[in-house]
């Protein structure tokens, strides 16, 4: 298979340069003294063959190449770093009392696990990957891992891990993406890490370039061990996850779409249709209520063999008897007609529906106290009793007909507001949506714009060993020329103060000494210059023929006392 | 992450065909153009001296055409000047068809970068520039480039080198599929269903990835 090399972004060749390397007359002689084709020829095969030589060195060294081309202050230091530290501890941190803080993870030697700091970086711990000192598998223990993350200049002077270093006589710092300490414990004891079962580490970082080398420090050897790149990726995406979708915008669904009532009769009485059909089921609400006035009650047909009597009824002087007129009043079985109240002339008569459709009828005179009270039941005779049978029945036959249309109507008229009722709500949960999708998209692109302007990344790396791990690269700093020390002041005159030269933006430092009688030299391109002695922090304010003053700050508790007086 | 872009291409490949024509002005000439570059041809085969009218007016477009192959300066000189001198060889057997000249041009300097891979390097160099690769993917995508992109040039590093190059022509160049038929002596309408076959064993090889 074909070996692709892919140029992304590379060196563009423009017109000018193509139209300066045409030769026609060149090209023309030597098509005049050829007898067969280029590559025919035996000095071809030299020349592409040297040409392929060049192209295989282009994509072996080209990116070194560019490297060294790109910033003369900068070394691809890609070698091991050796320190100065002779007759001193490696890591020697300036505060007795300071400690950059740290995470401690409790980690089943047997199953290992993921464990994410305060910082957000992470460790990805294989299983059985923890040795004795003696090179021993160590199983069914619980492992202390302490992680300490170095992120910024303040921590990179409490954690007193040299980050200088001299090369030839040439003074170098370390410019950092962020630094790491991984050790692990059994109690007291520190255990190994097996070689062989690599922790994956996930650090969070500031800074984007991929020019960063990744070193391990050499805590035997005094040294910084040169281990390769690591590889960087933008740890965040503009787009929300599931979970965040969910929490900040979750689905619209029907059930929260909530339309008022009086938008939607406002809605109704928009409409003719609905307007038309409310207007009908008035009409037919009257018809049934007029129908209801005239009280129709299913006619009884008179027993021949009971007793009955009649009211002789002027329809002019008692209008509200005239419905009695041709009606006889069968006496409740066991009664049976007073003939001494027969015989009488009754002046009142007074007529009490029953509930069991039976009639309690009390004559009475006005003169006199005299009463006559009768249970019968209204019933009809012959023709009277078919007729009275025949409207009866027109009337349930109406009164059905005026029910059944009301009902329709009122179904129509209950159709209609649902339907209104859905067409509101589809309306409102789409432009709910619509609301929804805008506001996602306009999170997302604010996000996005500051992902865009963000360092924010992850570095990836893997490390093989307990110990302290650096995504550095190293820079060359700008000196001023040396002067000779005289006096330091450091709150009173001492002979000699560490100082720090800090260059934030490289998120560095370099550090040196300075001592009476001894040349002393300031950098060009530092922000700040402290010093530190016995845990007191002084800011170097003066520095002028050989007289250095530092107005002294004090004893930092915590790191942010530092990171303020270092003017983070 | 899905590559949602690939599907985006195959749906969208007429969006992509204007894009494509719109960076490669050159092929596309008038009639005029086209017979006064057959003049040209007629004038540099009664005298070879006017080959140089030739050689002046292709050579950029032939050094661009090896150039994007190569990545090296002084091998595409080599090829370059091997494929005038072809060009020059062969300029006789030219028949004209109506279409540029340059095409023809372009074929010899196709065959002429395959024998240099073939018999000299197994290291085929493909320049391109990050908006080619968004070339392949939909605006929504162009967003997530660089996380994609890794996985994309390791899909495209498994394509056979003729599956690449019409990849190459197409969406690095930005050729027209006409001109792509003419350099590679094929059917427009094979080039294209190759290409949309490309593109889907592409997806294929990204979701893979």
């Amino acid at each position: 298979m074909t070996d692709y090399k892919f140029d992304i972004d590379g060196k563009k060749i423009s017109s000018k340069d193509i139209q300066a390397k045409k030769d026609f007359d060149s090209f023309y002689k030597g098509v005049q003294a050829k007898g067969k084709a280029f590559y025919q020829k035996n000095w071809f095969w030299a020349s592409t063959g040297l040409s392929a030589l060049v192209i295989a060195s282009f994509f072996l060294f080209g990116n070194s190449n560019k490297k060294s081309a790109r910033s003369n202050s900068e070394i691809n230091k890609k070698e091991t770093v050796f320190l100065e530290a002779k007759n001193k501890p490696l890591i020697n941190p300036p505060f007795d009392e300071l400690r950059v803080d740290f995470d401690i993870f409790k980690v089943n030697s047997n199953k290992g696990g993921v464990f994410k700091n305060r910082h957000g970086s992470i460790l990805r711990i294989p299983t059985h990957a923890f040795l004795t000192k003696k090179g021993k598998t160590i199983t069914d223990r619980t492992i202390d891992i302490k992680f300490t993350e170095y992120k910024d200049v303040a921590d990179q002077i409490i954690s007193g891990i040299p980050m200088t270093y001299d090369s030839a006589g040439t003074k170098y710092m370390f410019s950092s993406a962020g630094m790491v300490e991984i050790r692990g414990f059994i109690g007291d004891s520190a255990v190994q890490l097996n070689p062989l079962k690599p922790i994956g580490v996930e650090m969070t970082s500031n800074y984007k370039s991929t020019e960063y080398n990744f070193y391990c420090l050499n805590e035997k050897k005094k040294r910084w061990d040169y281990l390769g790149k690591d590889s960087v990726s933008k740890n965040e995406s503009y787009k929300l996850k599931e979970d965040e979708l969910a929490a900040k915008f979750p689905e619209i669904r029907q059930g929260d779409i909530v339309i008022p009532k009086h938008e939607i009769n406002a809605e109704l009485q928009k409409a003719p249709e609905y307007k038309s059909k409310k207007r009908q089921h008035i009409q037919i609400q009257k018809e049934i209520d007029d129908l209801n006035l005239s009280t129709y009650t299913l006619p009884i047909k008179s027993n021949p063999e009971a007793q009955k009597f009649s009211l002789d009824i002027i329809e002019e002087e008692n209008p509200e008897l005239a419905m009695y007129k041709n009606v006889q009043f069968q006496l409740a079985k066991g009664e049976s007609i007073n003939p001494n109240h027969a015989n009488q002339n009754w002046n009142n008569v007074h007529l009490e529906k029953k509930e069991d459709h039976s009639v309690l009828i009390t004559f009475s005179k006005t003169n006199s106290h005299q009463k006559a009270q009768y249970k019968a039941i209204p019933v009809l005779v012959g023709e009277d009793f078919e007729k009275a049978m025949q409207a009866y029945n027109e009337y349930i036959r109406k009164s059905d007909y005026l029910k059944h249309k009301l009902k329709d109507a009122k179904k129509q008229i209950n159709f209609f507001k649902k339907e209104l009722k859905n067409k509101a709500i589809n309306k409102a949960m789409i432009q709910a949506k619509i609301n929804r999708i805008e506001q996602i998209a306009a999170l997302e692109k604010t996000r996005y714009l500051n992902l865009k302007t963000s360092n924010k990344v992850t570095r990836y790396f893997e490390v093989n060993s307990m110990g302290v791990f650096n995504c550095d690269r190293a820079k060359k700093m700008n000196a001023k020329l040396p002067m000779l020390t005289k006096s330091i002041k450091f709150n009173k005159k001492v002979d000699e103060v560490i100082v720090y030269h800090v260059f934030n933006k490289l998120n560095g430092h370099y550090q040196s000494l300075t001592a009476i009688s001894k040349p002393y030299v300031g950098y060009k391109n530092s922000n700040i210059t402290v010093g530190i002695s016995k845990n007191k922090v002084g800011i170097l304010t003066q520095s002028k023929n050989g007289s250095q003053i530092f107005t002294v700050k004090g004893i930092p508790k915590h790191k942010e006392d530092l990171a303020k007086w270092l003017e983070f | 992450m899905t590559f949602y872009f690939l599907s985006v291409i195959l749906k969208n490949r007429d969006k992509l065909k204007t894009i494509a024509v719109n960076i490669n002005p050159q092929y596309h000439k008038t009639e005029a153009q086209i017979n006064s570059e057959q003049q040209l041809v007629e004038a540099a085969n009664k005298d070879a001296e006017n080959f140089r009218l030739i050689y002046d007016k292709y050579y950029e477009i032939v050094f661009r055409f090896v150039y994007q192959r190569t990545g090296d300066e002084n091998v595409t000189l080599e090829i370059v000047s091997d494929v005038f001198y072809k060009t020059l060889q062969n300029l006789k057997k030219y028949e004209f068809r109506g279409l540029p000249f340059s095409s023809w041009l372009l074929r010899i300097a196709h065959n002429e970068t395959m024998n240099f891979y073939r018999k000299v390097s197994n290291s085929r160099v493909v320049k391109l520039k990050t908006e080619h690769l968004q070339n392949l993917t939909d605006e929504e995508n162009e967003n997530h480039l660089e996380d994609f992109k890794p996985a994309l040039l390791r899909a495209l590093k498994d394509l056979k080198i003729d599956d690449l190059q019409l990849i190459e022509m197409r969406f690095f160049e930005g050729r027209p599929f006409k001109e792509m038929a003419e350099i590679l002596n094929k059917k427009e309408s094979a080039i294209k269903m190759k290409l949309y076959r490309i593109l889907e064993k592409l997806k294929v090889l990204l979701q893979k990835k």
